[in-house]
């Protein structure tokens, strides 16, 4: 038996009920990437304003996405200070740079009311305030590469070539020594100073502007996060077609 | 063939550059040269505030150090500075008297190029020069280049004006008739 033909108004209407059925799930589906590509938008409408550009990201877990890697630091205390030290070897003096090392920070010890920062290549006599009062290196026939740093009696000492020297900060001597020496040791660093740190070390390399434009464009989410937001603005022109499609079939219907 | 010139092309150009770097004198030569026979300590220099701010328009960048060693006796003084070539430090020796430099060595250069400043046939031009004037630090009289080691030569100018500034703020500038006067 034939079957009947179809009416154009059946016709009209299972369209009608396909573009409503597919006009909801689809806006539930593109929901979460439209409201994520609108608030991202809107920041980078006045990323001048939000001074997006020089905002620098301080958070560790997004710089290590980034592939950004955190300095290493090493921390020695100094009294109730502490001197800490990069793996780009700037120093640090509780938690602000003052000052850069020729080496990798070793040590740090005291001697005639002066810091001295160890570094394998030279040290570095400082104030208490973090000023650099004179940098000794080779130059000054400072065994190196240094080992260790520490106090032995009221003196200064140091290991180096496998053995130990004391040193003589008015005359620039160094000279092999037996003596019992305490030894430098790193410490543990405080997690605010290494916050400190981190914020004046970290940050440069990426600003928030470029998040928020990876955000609006999936790219955090490497090319797959490019295609979702593709789909997305499909699922976008799709709904202002069906959108337009279901008003329009309202519209005629009430007239 | 070919091969063989490339291969002697390639060494003759690696012992030229690594002829240019070494360390050409140690601290105790510098010394023996300036002070012969003699055994003398480390003097030191305290830099004030507007002294640090003359020294870094000499040096053209910052200057850290609040105070810089040296050895002097009668009216000479011996320095050693450091200061960046191109991308490098260069180690200079300067010996001063009388307001004006004796002789001006490199203790050791780590550049790959620009090693020539380090032959007495450059250095010798320094001798006898001195500070333009108390208002003007710079060189009293020109220095002629060196094709190829611009930042060199650069550097040692700059160096030989801090040593001679230098001088001026230590004791051993002044005569032995000005030093008895200022004993009570």
């Amino acid at each position: 038996m034939p079957s009947k033909p179809k009416s154009p108004k059946s016709r009209l209407q299972k369209t009608r009920l396909f573009f409503w059925r597919w006009h909801r799930r689809i806006g539930v589906s593109a929901a979460l990437v439209v409201v994520l590509a609108s608030f991202t938008g809107i920041l980078l409408n006045h990323t001048s304003e939000l001074e997006l550009g020089k905002s620098p990201v301080r958070q560790d877990w997004l710089l290590e996405y980034y592939g950004v890697e955190l300095p290493a630091l090493i921390n020695f205390s100094a009294g109730e200070q502490w001197v800490s030290g990069d793996d780009n070897q700037y120093l640090y003096l509780d938690g602000h740079q003052f000052a850069y090392c020729n080496g990798r920070l070793i040590g740090v010890a005291e001697t005639d009311g002066l810091l001295v920062a160890a570094c394998t290549e030279e040290l570095i006599l400082m104030t208490r305030a973090g000023e650099v009062v004179e940098r000794l290196g080779s130059t000054y026939g400072l065994p190196v590469p240094l080992a260790a740093v520490g106090s032995c009696g009221a003196a200064l000492c140091l290991r180096s070539q496998e053995k130990n020297w004391v040193a003589d900060f008015q005359q620039l001597v160094w000279q092999p020594t037996e003596q019992i020496t305490t030894w430098s040791t790193p410490v543990a660093m405080p997690s605010a100073l290494r916050e400190l740190v981190l914020d004046e070390q970290l940050g440069s390399d990426l600003s928030w502007e470029r998040v928020v434009q990876d955000l609006h464009s999936g790219r955090i989410l490497g090319q797959w996060g490019v295609w979702v937001v593709d789909l997305a603005a499909l699922f976008l022109v799709f709904l202002s077609l069906s959108g337009f499609f279901l008003w329009y079939q309202q519209y005629r219907r009430r007239r | 063939m070919l091969r063989s010139v490339c291969v002697v092309i390639l060494v003759s150009l690696s012992l030229a550059v690594s002829a240019q770097r070494g360390a050409f004198v140690s601290v105790d030569e510098l010394r023996e040269q300036a002070f012969p026979g003699e055994t003398l300590g480390w003097q030191t220099l305290w830099i004030n505030k507007s002294q640090r701010a003359a020294i870094e328009s000499i040096l053209d960048h910052s200057f850290k150090s609040l105070r810089v060693r040296y050895w002097g006796k009668d009216q000479r003084t011996t320095w050693i500075f450091e200061e960046i070539g191109k991308e490098l430090p260069i180690t200079f020796g300067v010996i001063v008297e009388d307001q004006s430099i004796v002789d001006i060595v490199i203790m050791e250069y780590r550049e790959s190029r620009g090693g020539e400043v380090r032959y007495p046939f450059f250095t010798a031009q320094f001798k006898g020069l001195g500070l333009k004037g108390d208002e003007e630090l710079s060189l009293n009289h020109s220095v002629d280049g060196i094709t190829g080691a611009t930042l060199s030569v650069r550097a040692m100018k700059k160096i030989a004006t801090l040593a001679l500034f230098c001088h001026q703020l230590t004791p051993f500038s002044q005569s032995e008739h000005a030093k008895q006067a200022q004993i009570p």
